[in-house]
């Protein structure tokens, strides 16, 4: 990301209070909600921890942690709406910090947001972080944004201190 | 004959009669067992270090933790692979701290000595100091894993030099390993970073894990609700039975020797290698009949059967799993602690796979297998609450009857996949090797 363009303050602006709305959802674990926010092409990433070019590898040729499409996505959260998603019961307490939020013109009218996250999840007393960068890229749809790719970049190795990823990032 | 009787261990106890086969929970929870089974397993058994395709080329090198200790495997420029102790022979430093790479020397940052990628010393920093006969009788070059040998591109290593070889000690393990390198004539590769996690349980809780067909339908209901609803929009409610029909009893669980066993099953949800559903759609199907048509060529409609239809999960007593599935997983869990274990997990597959069908066997690896997937976090939380109930209650002993019978070789029984034959199988050759009662050396 080169130069500011003009009117980015404003545009920020308003990709800032979608973003704090869709992760206040996450926190809410209102995720039907949060579901609704996608575009119908929409897709979730997270790329997997070290992945060399997290920013632009394909889940086509190289190993992710998820990758999901709308489809996929909603079953991930059919399936985290169940007492028998084990590691997500009894349902952990997460906590969605976003910063750093810059925002670009894409290509195709797309609005591309880069944002820095720290989340914390808790369950049975123990807490632990995922930190990294996310790449949003937004549409318009009448006065919101719509979102066409989210993806999670983990920056650090390995989930060794983690374990594994049962929140939504 | 048939009293109950305490293993070589004393921490397996097997009663024919009543056919219960219980495991003392001091195996998942004693520090002490811990430092035992360091000596008396990872200093005697094979282990499995790395991958061929990992290093290719001359130079090529990859930095492992294997059993606690810091290695680097190595191809050599002048003869193959080697695996070396991380540390320099001049003061102890962890000389390769990078995670892979291609090297022509190996220099230790802290004094500026320089080996080779056969491991001889030739270069130590600032000139002179030095006899020129220092290193005459080569006691300064890199120090070598007492043994490294491969099977069909699985390398492993001993840190007993007097090991059995490689090939007697996979035992029957060998035939399942075929039938998943058979998939390939151009030979498979690990495709991107693998997957890296720790699991709060005992390592011996995943090997358990990884092969139990029992578990499925109640930890993983989820998935198969998951599995069920794609099914049912391709093949109806058929589809769905026919699934669902594998769990009572459409496969075959087994122990194979050595400690190791597997489970195979017919797989209901297709496989790029070569067993083709209807989502993948009509391209997919052109390839994956050109393989099959390959594999039966090759190896005949019984075999062929086997390597496309069925999937596998393979353990290799102690610490490593192979499984063919939708995708290939190879699994290295390696204890760090009595409660704590570290996982890596690498995606596998043919060299030469059609994109689309290396994107099927990616994506179907990561919905079902990944820390993030639909199933595998289920099965991590069902062994660190296992390791919870083990440390923090009094109960004495855990129960693996599932299947038991009051004659049979526990090494080598087989019975329905939703038994424990292959279980058992695993801690029968703990017993003997933790005991001492089997030292895995040549006679």
């Amino acid at each position: 990301m080169s130069a500011i363009p003009a009117g980015t303050a404003s545009l920020r602006e308003e990709v800032e209070d979608f973003l704090y709305y869709e992760n206040d959802l996450l926190d809410r674990w209102q995720l039907n909600e949060w579901y609704a926010l996608f575009d119908k092409n929409g897709m979730y990433h997270i790329v997997t921890p070290g992945l060399k070019d997290a920013d632009t590898a394909s889940p086509d040729n190289t190993l992710f942690l998820v990758s999901d499409d709308m489809e996929r996505l909603a079953q991930r959260i059919d399936r985290l709406s169940k007492s028998s998603a084990h590691v997500e019961f009894p349902r952990s307490t997460t906590s969605h910090l976003i910063s750093n939020i810059r925002v670009s013109e894409g290509e195709n009218g797309e609005v591309v947001a880069r944002t820095r996250f720290i989340i914390h999840r808790t369950k049975f007393d123990e807490t632990v972080g995922f930190f990294g960068h996310q790449i949003y890229r937004l549409v318009r749809g009448g006065n919101t944004f719509r979102i066409r790719d989210k993806r999670c970049v983990l920056d650090f190795d390995t989930l060794s201190q983690q374990g594994k990823v049962t929140i939504i990032l | 004959m048939n009293a109950p009787f305490l293993g070589k261990s004393g921490l397996v106890e097997v009663d024919r009669r009543r056919r219960t086969f219980r495991v003392n929970r001091a195996a998942y929870r004693s520090p002490e067992v811990f430092d035992l089974e360091r000596k008396m397993i990872f200093n005697r058994c094979w282990l499995y270090l790395g991958f061929e395709s990992e290093i290719e080329k001359p130079g090529d090198f990859v930095r492992r933790r294997i059993a606690g200790r810091e290695l680097v495997f190595v191809r050599s420029r002048k003869d193959g692979p080697r695996a070396f102790y991380n540390t320099c022979m001049h003061r102890g430093v962890t000389f390769c701290r990078e995670r892979e790479g291609t090297n022509k020397v190996f220099t230790c940052p802290y004094h500026g000595w320089v080996f080779n990628t056969e491991g001889k010393l030739v270069d130590q920093g600032v000139a002179g100091g030095y006899p020129e006969d220092f290193n005459i009788d080569g006691r300064y070059n890199l120090m070598q894993v007492p043994r490294l040998e491969n099977y069909r591109g699985f390398y492993f290593i001993n840190f007993n030099k007097d090991a059995i070889s490689l090939e007697s000690y996979l035992s029957g393990a060998r035939e399942i390993i075929d039938l998943i390198m058979d998939q390939t004539e151009v030979g498979h590769t690990l495709i991107g970073r693998p997957h890296e996690y720790t699991i709060d349980a005992n390592y011996k809780y995943l090997a358990e894990n990884s092969y139990d067909g029992y578990h499925a339908p109640e930890t993983h209901r989820t998935y198969f609700e998951f599995l069920a609803d794609r099914l049912r929009a391709s093949g109806g409610d058929a589809a769905v039975t026919a699934m669902m029909g594998n769990y009572q009893g459409g496969g075959r669980g087994a122990g194979l020797g050595m400690g190791h066993g597997y489970f195979e099953a017919w797989v209901p949800n297709g496989k790029p290698v070569a067993s083709w559903i209807p989502p993948w759609g009509p391209d997919a199907k052109a390839e994956i009949d050109r393989i099959r048509d390959r594999i039966t060529q090759q190896f005949g409609p019984e075999r062929a059967k086997r390597i496309c239809d069925h999937q596998k999960n393979l353990i290799i007593f102690p610490n490593l799993v192979i499984n063919d599935h939708v995708s290939i997983t190879v699994r290295m869990f390696q204890p760090v602690t009595v409660d704590t274990m570290r996982v890596t997990a690498w995606a596998m597959g043919p060299k030469d796979e059609h994109p689309l069908l290396r994107k099927i066997r990616l994506d179907n690896f990561l919905t079902f297998l990944g820390p993030a997937g639909f199933a595998t976090p289920d099965d991590n939380e069902m062994l660190e609450l296992a390791q919870v109930g083990v440390e923090h209650t009094p109960v004495e002993w855990s129960d693996i009857s599932r299947g038991m019978r009051e004659d049979g070789d526990l090494m080598t029984s087989a019975g329905p996949w939703t038994d424990e034959n292959q279980m058992r199988a695993y801690w029968a050759q703990w017993d003997r090797v933790m005991g001492g009662a089997e030292t895995l050396e040549a006679a």
